[in-house]
């Protein structure tokens, strides 16, 4: 389990469940980000699957979140693997779609 | 009455030592009060235009609330002294009441007066009044006594107030000194927030600094005695546009001192939202308050504010040490090489990356402006632009590179470029984007942006747009409901690998005459406490306030200001009204 305890960072929780799955809670913006890309880069670096992101716990994510998804996108689509997004609350999701992102990842429920 | 030349000097020896206007005050009042039996006694100076109540002694109150200050043009015994360079002597009450009618209602324990001139070096410094109980005549020897302890007394003011102004440098000196003392380091934030605490601590009530930023101007530190709570709710938030009326803005705009007397405010709190903080702050009330720019060469940056608390007026002296402090800051913050830096960069943007001017299309008017996230030590990728095209329409786009600093600046730059030469050539908005998001996967497979282009028709107010993971544009008329050019969005430019088909389709809208179109890039919609579809709602309401009669400039910098109370990205706006036929 990876747990992120940086004080700036308080407001953002990113582990790592034993399947790979990245549990996200909290909010997402531009000084949290790079808290989450530097775990989600682990997952994309280190596994070989599709990766899933769980976004159930995340409460807020602005266009600094969108970026980190793109970024992690691309190698993931270069090498056949999926991004998968679960559970986004509805003001997460709105975010993703208004994105663009939508079209990109595999959305779940 | 005792022998007069003892009293005389009894009164130069109490006056020796008084080194202060109160001390001289208190030692003429005694010794007159003594030996000569008074019991009342004022003294008054003159202030530049006024006559001003500086000591005083069983003075009726109703005499320290009427006439604190007076006009040196006003007919009162003192501004008729001072006129004339005679002393006054009323053997009683009746005598004075005789000669000003109004100032008959004003109660005194005495009735017996007289009126001195304080004359020193041949001009008159103030007056010196005393009042006794009963009836008194004054003969020439009393006269004489009384003259002559006047002339003591102005001697011993004018010594005072030397004194008084040495002391005053003294303190403005160390004021200064512990001014300087918050310079230093790269982080302009703190600087300003430390002069602030020092101009607080020892000089004003409240004092505050805002810098300019683009067409905006945000306070960036303040502190408050009378106020501490307020502070922290309103430092880097509230904009306002540098165009606005607010004595800041005017400051900073016309690069002049702005004085806002009592009762108001020094800021006006319009600009807030409305709410219980707006309603604090529309009760804020200081004494005086003064507005000083804060310049880099010929040019204001910012404004420092100094406010003294209710009842107190800041006079020359403090107006002028304000003038000093402010100069002080200025260099102070200038100097600090992260503001340098930091301005440099949104110089640089502003000058060379964004278009100097908006297109201009007979029949419509459109306005854009670019507000930085100065916050970060770099500015961001938002970019605005507009061009007429060779056929005639206009063309409209504003994107956002993912990131910020010189590399999402430089791939701003290029796209913005690579845009304009893809709509000049002929393409549409959807084989633009396509274009755009196939150079960034070829050339910076690392960069990604979100960009809406958006082509019209000048005459007929047909549209062509497309958006790659842009937010909606909106469409707003007066008196009508706004709408929203919603669509189902497609991936950002630079977001799907090389060879990847492109996802971009045009739409078709149209814009009716009044109605106004706006592009605008996350920032605006965005925030840190509010979901997108909130952001969004408030930018429609606010958007469709829109008066006719304002110009689209105005309203492009005001509705930024409003919305971004807490920008924590670079905000674009684009604004293009076609007219009323």
């Amino acid at each position: 389990m990876v747990g992120v305890g940086e004080p700036e960072d308080e407001y953002l929780s990113v582990t790592t469940e034993p399947d790979g799955t990245v549990v996200v809670t909290g909010e997402v913006d531009l000084y949290s980000a790079p808290t989450l890309e530097a775990v989600i880069d682990g997952a994309v670096a280190g596994g070989e699957g599709n990766v899933v992101i769980d976004l159930a716990g995340v409460r807020f994510m602005d266009s600094a979140g969108l970026n980190i998804i793109i970024r992690c996108y691309k190698p993931l689509d270069e090498q056949g693997r999926l991004l998968v997004l679960r559970s986004p609350q509805e003001a997460v999701r709105r975010t993703l779609e208004l994105g663009g992102i939508t079209t990109l990842v595999v959305m779940e429920s | 009455m005792p022998n007069r030349l003892v009293v005389v000097r009894e009164v130069a020896a109490a006056l020796g030592t008084a080194r202060t206007a109160n001390e001289v005050g208190e030692a003429v009042l005694d010794a007159v009060a003594e030996h000569l039996g008074a019991v009342t006694a004022t003294i008054w100076l003159v202030q530049r235009d006024d006559l001003v109540l500086v000591h005083s002694r069983n003075a009726d109150p109703v005499v320290l609330e009427r006439m604190p200050r007076v006009a040196l043009t006003d007919d009162v015994p003192g501004t008729d002294v001072i006129r004339t360079r005679e002393a006054y002597f009323f053997s009683a009450r009746a005598e004075l009441d005789a000669r000003w009618p109004q100032l008959a209602d004003i109660p005194s324990p005495s009735n017996a007066m007289v009126v001195l001139p304080l004359a020193n070096a041949g001009s008159v410094a103030g007056v010196v009044s005393f009042g006794f109980e009963g009836v008194r005549e004054f003969d020439e020897q009393d006269r004489v006594a009384f003259l002559a302890i006047a002339d003591q007394c102005a001697i011993a003011l004018d010594r005072a107030q030397l004194y008084e102004a040495a002391r005053a440098d003294a303190a403005a000196n160390e004021l200064l000194a512990r001014v300087s003392e918050a310079g230093g380091g790269s982080d302009w934030r703190h600087i300003a927030r430390r002069i602030s605490e020092v101009c607080a601590e020892q000089f004003v009530d409240s004092c505050g600094i805002t810098v300019r930023e683009g067409v905006l101007v945000r306070r960036v530190a303040a502190t408050s005695r009378s106020y501490p709570e307020l502070v922290a709710d309103v430092i880097n938030r509230f904009p306002t546009p540098l165009n606005s009326p607010s004595p800041t803005a005017t400051a900073i705009r016309t690069g002049r001192p702005v004085r806002v007397p009592a009762p108001d405010a020094s800021e006006h709190p319009e600009a807030m939202p409305a709410g219980e903080l707006r309603d604090r702050v529309a009760h804020v009330r200081f004494g005086d308050s003064w507005l000083i720019p804060l310049f880099d060469g010929p040019v204001a940056f910012g404004a420092m504010g100094f406010a003294t608390p209710v009842g107190e007026v800041m006079n020359p002296e403090m107006v002028a040490l304000a003038e000093r402090v402010a100069e002080r800051a200025s260099a102070l913050i200038r100097s600090a090489s992260e503001f340098a830096r930091h301005r440099a960069a949104v110089d640089a943007l502003h000058h060379v990356l964004l278009p100097a001017e908006v297109p201009d299309v007979p029949g419509w008017e459109v306005a854009a402006c670019y507000v930085p996230f100065t916050a970060s030590p770099t500015v961001g990728g938002d970019w605005w632009d507009g061009l007429v095209l060779p056929d005639g329409r206009l063309a409209l786009t504003v994107g956002d590179v993912a990131g910020h600093g010189v590399p999402a600046v430089a791939v701003m730059g290029q796209l913005r470029n690579t845009m304009r030469s893809h709509l000049v050539a002929g393409l549409d908005p959807a084989e633009s984007l396509a274009g755009l998001s196939a150079l960034l996967a070829w050339t910076d497979p690392d960069a990604h942006a979100t960009a809406v282009a958006v082509v019209a028709d000048p005459g007929t107010g047909e549209l062509v747009w497309a958006s790659a993971g842009h937010p909606p544009p909106l469409v707003t008329c007066p008196g009508g409901k706004p709408r929203w050019l919603d669509v189902p969005t497609a991936a950002p430019l630079g977001a799907l690998p090389r060879g990847r088909p492109h996802p971009y389709r045009n739409h078709h809208d149209h814009v009716a005459p009044g109605e106004a179109l706006h592009l605008y890039s996350d920032g605006l919609v965005e925030g840190r406490r509010r979901d997108i579809d909130t952001g969004l709602e408030l930018l429609a309401a606010a958007a469709s306030r829109d008066q006719p009669g304002t110009a689209a400039q105005a309203r492009c910098e005001g509705l930024v200001a409003e919305l971004v109370q807490e920008v924590e990205d670079d905000v674009c706006l684009l604004i293009a009204r076609r007219l009323d036929c």
